[in-house]
């Protein structure tokens, strides 16, 4: 097994940075290469590696295409991303279509990541204290004075317990690199190139990395790529998905109530139903008829075993979509193997004012939600298959109708929860979340930000080079 | 055979979501279903020179509407369960370009035509003028037109290599009528409730039973259906492919050596050669991921040489055995997702092409090769142009993960027209409303089967 360049490696992929309460997202229009190109070497000083263990104050960065093209990368650099990267989260209909971003959550209507409010850069910091934070971020701001424009900013505070809004425990289950030889619970623990590029997959294989011709910067501070004569841009980094999901969360709860004809128990029942987990975090395959506060934490759980047919956890439930684990088809085994292949480690934080459970309305402070971040090596494969195979999908698990209860893309949606003697089927439910921003990026090693922040394939200004959007057709007619 | 034609009545798709249409628009079947079900037609037609371009117009025009184009009205079709057009060109493979047809369909082949020419008559003629050898001139579709065309597509069929079907028993007829039975049961019991939670299991099988009696939909359930067939032992299948594969194995010496040094020295897809591909892969996702199923065609030059055209035509004849022997019972080779698939050879076995009509997203597809069925897949398509490198026919090649992906859509094609006659079910809906629909034919008596049953709705 190949050893982590942990000093390459930037934190975020292998830490949540959870001891840090805080943390805030920064996102960014580069808007002159040259400053842009200075505050990425200030900040590169900066950034939090595999390697260290900061005490105070995280900082990470993530960039989009668009951003690497105003870095400078020509388009023939440009097309050995993946095409999910180039064409951008909200960059083609049919890609908005299959992540459910339509209606009220269609790109248009975005904060940021839209046609009218692109952005290049996501900055990220973490910290113990407000303070630490504001600090942190006055530097920032002032280092990027001079090339970017600050276009959405979010702060975030974690809530009680990690619970995210609809009231659950989150952040329980999360894959760990194998390479890492930390946590080794058998199910979880995936080969890094799952999440880190340059690194053997779960298909053994390494996965395709970007790279740059070969000029004298580039051999300077990038890697050979074994082939062609080209250098490895992509060596020790990853790419970041990025959803800004208000979440609503008295729309949520009264929904339940009127399933459960105004029981609260009940309704509490029913939403531990839609999530696969109660509010405590039990999960409902250990702990099918009330929630058990010594299985909060509990993640060593199949379902094929002992809740095939979803008699604790239904097929439909949040927590058995995104993770099948030995559910899906014929064999446990194929299942495994399966969903070791669409995994992602999730970095997202809830943001906005806490709201208590049947709160009559969303409250003056209407917006709170799920800053949604995941790392993955291969978009299409992870993020995107999750999202659109798993998720969102109404066939899921043999099902005949019935999205993710809890972020389906779609109004009017079905859940199904099995029961004696007959089926419940929660229906009409409408969407609970609505998507406000998004983007993909890339996350570049340490080397690779260097080469950024440095590199200089052709003078400032002189080829602002043709988009590759431009001259590729849309995804839907 | 046309007197087995049956009327061709319009058997319009069933109410799919449960608020959407009356039962009683709904004509069901009153006579048993077709002696056949699901068999294959592929009909390649060479296009004219010069009249590619009008073609693919026309095409276009159909496909993009399929429900509500002017040309055809596809769900008057009774025979059909998926049917495309596609055009083949010869900068993607083919040796012209040419004008291929896939169905599925119901009955006898004389019936299936004769459903074809009387929805869409005027439209296939319209179509097939666009071919060479088709010399009907004029615009009206008459009798003899009706016959022409009929022998003029028989004459086009190429056989399939090999053909796979999810429920080789059912008829599309079939297949919606239990659909309907299905959303039938949950929109009376979405009303029923909490009452019918309370109920003791008998009674709530005996009042949906009467429900669906008192709709009309008991009736129908009751008439005879083809048996499904049986999976064979492997020893008998074992059996059948002896003759296929004696000879290969008893050349073992022989072929072995040639085979493994073209597997070091074949060339192998380079991906960051596939140029166009944020032109053509976007292309091909625009017509992905409309509805629950997907099309597939795939169409791609067999390596040059007798060892690689022997090779992939005894791989597929033992693939349609297996099919049709073994995995008959809804998955092949372990993919659960696939409705009808079949793999043709064209140009002197020199092409090889490819239709799936299957379940779900590309990349759960593609997934599915890769993670359940490669060695299958590799040990057929090892055999085609640029593929990954593979290893003994049976290993390595589909595994290549990003590369075999790269190399599917590289030589996928656009599919110009594309229908399906359930499009919001998948096979695995297809096999769980057959055993639903099962334990209403029969009256169930015994407790245990019938919750057993409830369990399923
Ligand atoms: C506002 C939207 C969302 C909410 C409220 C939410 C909530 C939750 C909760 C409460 C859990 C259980 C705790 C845990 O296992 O850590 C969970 C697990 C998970 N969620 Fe979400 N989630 C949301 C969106 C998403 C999205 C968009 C994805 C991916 C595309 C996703 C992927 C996952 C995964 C992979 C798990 C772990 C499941 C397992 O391994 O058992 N979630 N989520």
């Amino acid at each position: 097994m190949q050893e982590l360049e942990y000093e390459e490696i930037q934190g975020i992929i292998l830490s949540g940075y959870v001891k840090k309460r805080f943390a805030a997202y920064s996102l960014l229009r580069i808007r002159s290469r040259a400053g842009a190109q200075s505050y990425l070497r200030w900040l590169e000083a900066r950034l939090t590696t595999g390697d260290q263990r900061p005490e105070d104050v995280c900082h990470n960065v993530a960039i989009t295409a668009t951003g690497l093209r105003a870095l400078g990368l020509g388009e023939e650099t440009l097309a050995t991303f993946p095409r999910e990267l180039v064409e951008g989260m909200a960059g083609t209909a049919k890609r908005s279509e299959i992540l459910g971003d339509t209606g009220a959550s269609a790109p248009e209507q975005w904060l940021w990541g839209g046609p009218g409010n692109q952005v290049d850069v996501l900055l990220m910091v973490f910290a113990h204290r407000p303070d630490q934070l504001d600090h942190a971020l006055q530097e920032h701001r002032r280092r990027q004075q001079d090339g970017l424009e600050e276009v959405y900013f979010r702060s975030t505070e974690m809530l009680p317990e990690r619970r995210e809004h609809f009231g659950f425990a989150d952040g329980i289950t999360q894959p760990q690199i194998k390479e890492t030889g930390r946590h080794l619970t058998g199910i979880e623990c995936l080969r890094a190139g799952e999440f880190i590029l340059g690194y053997e997959n779960e298909y053994g294989k390494v996965p395709f990395s970007p790279s740059v011709a070969e000029d004298p910067r580039a051999n300077r501070l990038l890697h050979t790529n074994g082939q062609n004569g080209r250098r490895d841009l992509g060596r020790n980094g990853s790419y970041l998905v990025v959803r800004q999901l208000d979440q609503h969360v008295a729309a949520f709860w009264r929904s339940m109530l009127d399933q459960a004809d105004g029981d609260e128990r009940l309704a509490v029942r029913l939403a531990a139903k839609c999530v696969g987990r109660w509010p405590g975090g039990a999960p409902l395959t250990l702990s099918p008829d009330e929630d058990d506060p010594s299985l909060h934490s509990a993640n060593d759980f199949l379902y094929r075993d002992r809740d095939e047919s979803g008699r604790g956890c239904p097929i439909g439930a949040h927590i058995r979509r995104a993770n099948p684990r030995d559910s899906l088809g014929s064999s446990a085994k194929e299942s495994l193997k399966i969903s070791a292949r669409h995994a992602i480690i999730r970095r997202g934080r809830s943001y906005g004012p806490e709201l208590p459970r049947f709160a009559a309305d969303e409250g003056e402070e209407q917006e709170r939600g799920l800053f949604f971040i995941c790392v993955n090596a291969n978009i299409a494969r992870q993020f995107e298959f999750i999202q659109q195979t798993w998720l969102d999908n109404p066939k899921f698990g043999g099902l005949h109708d019935g999205r993710d209860p809890l972020m389906s893309g779609a109004d009017d949606n079905d859940h199904r929860i099995p029961g004696d003697p007959v089926r419940r089927r929660l229906t009409h439910l409408p969407r609970f979340t609505r998507v406000r921003g998004g983007g993909y990026f890339f996350l570049p090693s340490r080397a690779a930000l260097r080469y950024l922040g440095q590199q200089a394939e052709a003078p400032l200004g002189a080829d602002l080079p043709r988009t590759v959007a431009a001259h590729h057709a849309p995804g839907a007619q | 055979m046309l007197e087995q034609q049956r009327p061709s009545a319009v058997s319009r798709l069933p109410a799919l979501r449960r608020r959407s249409r009356s039962a009683a628009e709904i004509r069901r079947p009153t006579e048993p279903g077709p002696a056949q079900t699901g068999s294959a037609l592929t009909a390649v037609a060479e296009i004219h020179p010069g009249r590619l371009e009008s073609l693919d117009r026309l095409l276009t025009e159909i496909g993009d509407d399929i429900r509500n184009n002017p040309h055809i009205r596809f769900e008057q079709l009774t025979t059909v369960h998926f049917m495309r057009w596609v055009i083949l060109r010869r900068r993607d493979g083919a040796a012209a370009d040419y004008l291929a047809l896939e169905t599925n369909y119901d009955g006898t082949l004389d019936a299936h035509l004769a459903d074809l020419a009387q929805a869409a008559g005027d439209t296939l003629h319209r179509i097939y003028s666009h071919c060479s050898g088709y010399a009907l001139a004029g615009n009206r579709f008459g009798p003899s037109e009706r016959v022409a065309l009929a022998s003029f597509l028989k004459a086009r069929a190429v056989p399939s290599a090999a053909f796979y079907v999810a429920h080789p028993s059912k008829s599309a007829r079939r297949i919606r009528l239990e659909a309907e039975v299905y959303d039938a049961i949950q929109a009376f019991l979405d009303a029923e409730g909490e009452r019918a939670r309370r109920q003791a299991p008998r009674v709530l099988y005996q009042r949906i039973r009467d429900h669906l009696r008192d709709r009309g939909l008991l009736a129908p359930l009751l008439l005879p259906q083809r048996p499904p067939p049986a999976r064979e032992h492997l020893l008998q299948v074992g059996l059948r492919l002896l003759p296929l594969l004696a000879g290969p194995l008893l050349g073992l010496p022989l072929l072995l050596p040639p085979l493994l040094l073209k597997e070091r020295t074949d060339r192998q897809w380079d991906p960051s050669r596939f140029d166009d591909r944020f032109e053509r892969v976007p292309a091909l996702a625009s017509q992905e991921d409309r509805q629950v199923q997907n099309p597939l065609t795939h169409l791609v030059r067999v390596k040059p040489g007798p060892l690689r055209r022997f090779a992939v035509a005894r791989v597929l004849a033992t693939i349609d055995v297996l099919a049709r022997h073994y995995y008959n019972q809804g998955d092949l080779g372990g993919i659960a997702t696939i409705h009808f698939a079949r793999w043709a050879l064209l140009d002197d076995d020199r092409t090889l092409l490819f239709f799936s009509n299957y379940d779900g997203s590309w990349e759960n597809y593609l997934g599915d090769f890769i993670d359940i069925a490669s060695i299958g897949l590799t040990s057929i398509w090892s055999n085609t142009v640029d593929f990954p490198r593979s290893f003994l026919l049976l290993f390595g090649g589909a595994r290549d993960e990003e590369r075999f992906k790269s190399w599917t859509r590289a030589h996928q094609v656009y599919t110009q027209v594309w229908f399906s006659a359930y499009p919001k079910l998948t096979t695995r809906n297809i096999a769980d409303n057959h055993r639903v629909a099962e334990g209403l034919a029969r009256e169930l008596t015994d407790d245990d089967a019938i919750r057993e049953w409830l369990q399923l709705v």
